[in-house]
């Protein structure tokens, strides 16, 4: 019923909004995997991100600043509310953990529309990646693959800095044993502090790059917010291995699942998501039972 | 004896309390009732068995649409029996979703209601044959001739407002003698400590799964109500808005005393109503406030009294320890 043009730009299609979904669940896995705390407010920090890039471009005309701008504040508020925060309550479990992060997104959801106004903001492409070229059968826009090629490098960068150096080791001990980590001598709440805000900072860099695509929406973070749970749920709390694996998933899910079953493109996820709670909590890469 | 006849006064003083109040504030009455009776059912969950629903309002929004879909297509069922089968309807959705979900703990437990009530709000939305989809389904209870020849008629607000004060002091009775029960005791063990309690040998799936039904049942109730006063229902009761609202309301008001949930819904909604007249931007005072009572209120705003129930001394007591242990 549709011509193989149109599967192959919907599959890339699925793979770069897999992709961007990847940035922002890795730094939320992480810290999940890391400290237990599902972070909410984290799809607020990517919303924020595509704001301060609007704001950024607005204010300087050059999207590329934005890049360096959004982690920075983002980062620092994410700092913020670990320090200043998430650490004063930590004794009273995770319920209210998760509770103080819940209150935090819908305050920040409600700053940005008391900012920024209640619609969408136009996040102009960056001159150098404006346009389409002719790929798989169709014309392309040149920005997601920009969008593809930033994540995955992203990605690997991230990979490398995880398998590869002492402070990698050091965050995939804290996530399997973070006491054990403690016992040795590493000042665990300082590696908590800074996976908590730089996964703040990614999910910004996140929001930034999403802009030109998606455009800066108040709906924004509540949409990647559930997506993004789906996506660690399914994965495994705390892998990122799985993460990406999902995050790929749930972008094909979407986008082949709008083409052929509109009406129920959103129940599927949904779906996954509980039948791997139901049948294996631990997602696909998950360890802890 | 005194304090029955305090209780006495205070709920005869209930059923007065709208003349007292114009059109207006009685609607506000009204909304703090049903809706106070949800967010006491969600604590149920929360504060007494230590479950964190994210997706508290699927009951809700079941109890709507069954009660809809009876007076559609049963015609004038008298509204008690209407608001029963409606909560029986809830009973049977609550286990069946509590069957899956009372396995899993903390976080996985909070995503995996999400999910479900993601389901829910995506058939509500979709299967519009049955739920009319974003239209929503218009809910026309009948009136209903009392003994003695008086009609209650549903289109009177007072009348209605003596409807549901009656429904929610039964329900707020039934929720009260299930936390005197031993089953309600056993609840307070598996927050406390569910692997402990399994060695001890209760029934841990069994103990949370007769919570989850029990919860869900009031909730379904409180979402008939809803439905029967706004004459409609629509997908936005099974969403992720309500699901917030609820989890606010109850830990506002403080999770460790059963009425507190009640205190935090009046608050709550008397707080929005002033606060929207003053700025478009009141959700983001009301989560100020949230934060704030997380931070440093765990018993809410019931905890400034100084009167305190079995489970709010609790808290303190595990407060004072977790200090102490610093």
């Amino acid at each position: 019923m549709f011509g193989l043009s149109v599967y192959a730009t919907q599959g890339l299609h699925g793979i770069v909004y897999g992709m961007l979904l990847f940035l922002v669940s890795s730094g939320l896995t992480l810290v999940f995997g890391m400290m237990g705390i599902l972070n909410i407010a984290h799809a607020a920090f990517y919303m924020l991100g595509a704001y301060l890039a609007y704001s950024t471009v607005v204010a300087t005309g050059n999207f590329w600043l934005s890049l360096l701008v959004a982690p920075v504040l983002v980062g620092l508020l994410g700092a913020l509310v670990e320090r200043g925060l998430l650490r004063r309550i930590h004794r009273f479990g995770h319920a209210y953990e998760l509770l103080l992060t819940f209150g935090l997104f819908f305050m920040l959801a409600e700053a940005v529309r008391w900012i920024w106004g209640n619609y969408t903001l136009q996040v102009p492409t960056p001159a150098l990646l404006a346009g389409s070229i002719p790929l798989l059968g169709s014309q392309y826009p040149v920005y997601r693959l920009f969008i593809l090629a930033f994540s995955g490098a992203t990605c690997l960068i991230m990979a490398a800095v995880l398998l590869h150096t002492r402070v990698g080791i050091i965050i995939r001990s804290a996530v399997s044993d973070g006491e054990m980590l403690a016992a040795l001598g590493i000042n665990t709440p300082l590696v908590a502090l800074g996976v908590f805000s730089v996964g703040a900072a990614l999910a910004a860099v996140a929001g930034v790059i999403a802009a030109p695509f998606l455009q800066a929406d108040p709906g924004m973070g509540a949409a990647i917010l559930t997506d993004s749970f789906v996506v660690i749920v399914i994965g495994g709390f705390g892998s990122l291995l799985g993460a990406l694996l999902a995050s790929l998933m749930i972008g094909e899910l979407q986008s082949f699942g709008i083409l052929w079953f509109p009406a129920f493109a959103l129940v599927f996820q949904f779906l996954l998501m509980a039948a791997v709670l139901v049948l294996r909590p631990q997602g696909l890469f998950g360890e802890k039972g | 004896m005194r304090r029955s006849t305090i209780i006495a006064a205070s709920m005869v003083l209930l059923y007065l309390v709208p003349f007292a109040l114009d059109t207006l504030r009685l609607r506000v009455a009204i909304e703090i009732l049903y809706f106070g009776l949800f967010a006491v059912s969600f604590n149920l969950l929360f504060g007494y068995a230590g479950m964190l629903s994210f997706g508290y309002a699927a009951t809700f929004g079941v109890g709507g649409y069954a009660i809809g879909l009876i007076w559609k297509h049963l015609g004038a069922v008298p509204i008690p029996l209407a608001l029963l089968m409606a909560a029986l309807a809830g009973a049977a959705i609550g286990a069946l979703i509590g069957f899956f979900c009372v396995r899993l703990r903390g976080t996985y437990f909070s995503l995996l209601t999400l999910a479900f009530s993601q389901f829910l709000f995506a058939v509500a939305l979709k299967w519009r044959a049955v739920t009319r989809g974003d239209d929503g389904l218009t809910v026309s209870p009948p009136d209903l001739a009392l003994p003695g020849g008086f009609m209650l008629r549903m289109g009177n607000a007072l009348h209605f407002y003596w409807l549901e004060l009656t429904v929610v002091l039964v329900c707020l009775w039934l929720a009260w003698r299930f936390t005197r029960t031993p089953l309600g005791n056993a609840a307070l063990l598996m927050r406390e400590n569910d692997e402990r309690a399994a060695f001890l040998g209760y029934n841990v799936f069994g103990t949370k799964l007769v919570v989850f039904t029990f919860a869900s049942t009031l909730a379904a109730v409180a979402g008939a109500l809803f439905a029967s006063f706004q004459r409609l229902i629509t997908p936005a009761a099974v969403d992720l808005g309500t699901g917030t609202e609820v989890v606010f309301m109850a830990l506002l008001g403080g999770a460790g005393a059963l009425l507190g949930p009640f205190l935090g819904t009046t608050v709550y909604i008397l707080l929005q109503n002033w606060l929207s007249r003053v700025t478009e931007h009141w959700p983001f005072v009301i989560g100020l406030l949230f934060v704030i009572v997380i931070l440093f209120m765990h018993t809410g705003l019931i905890g400034l009294f100084g009167r305190s129930g079995r489970l709010l001394q609790l808290l303190r007591a595990r407060r004072i320890a977790a200090k102490e242990s610093l």
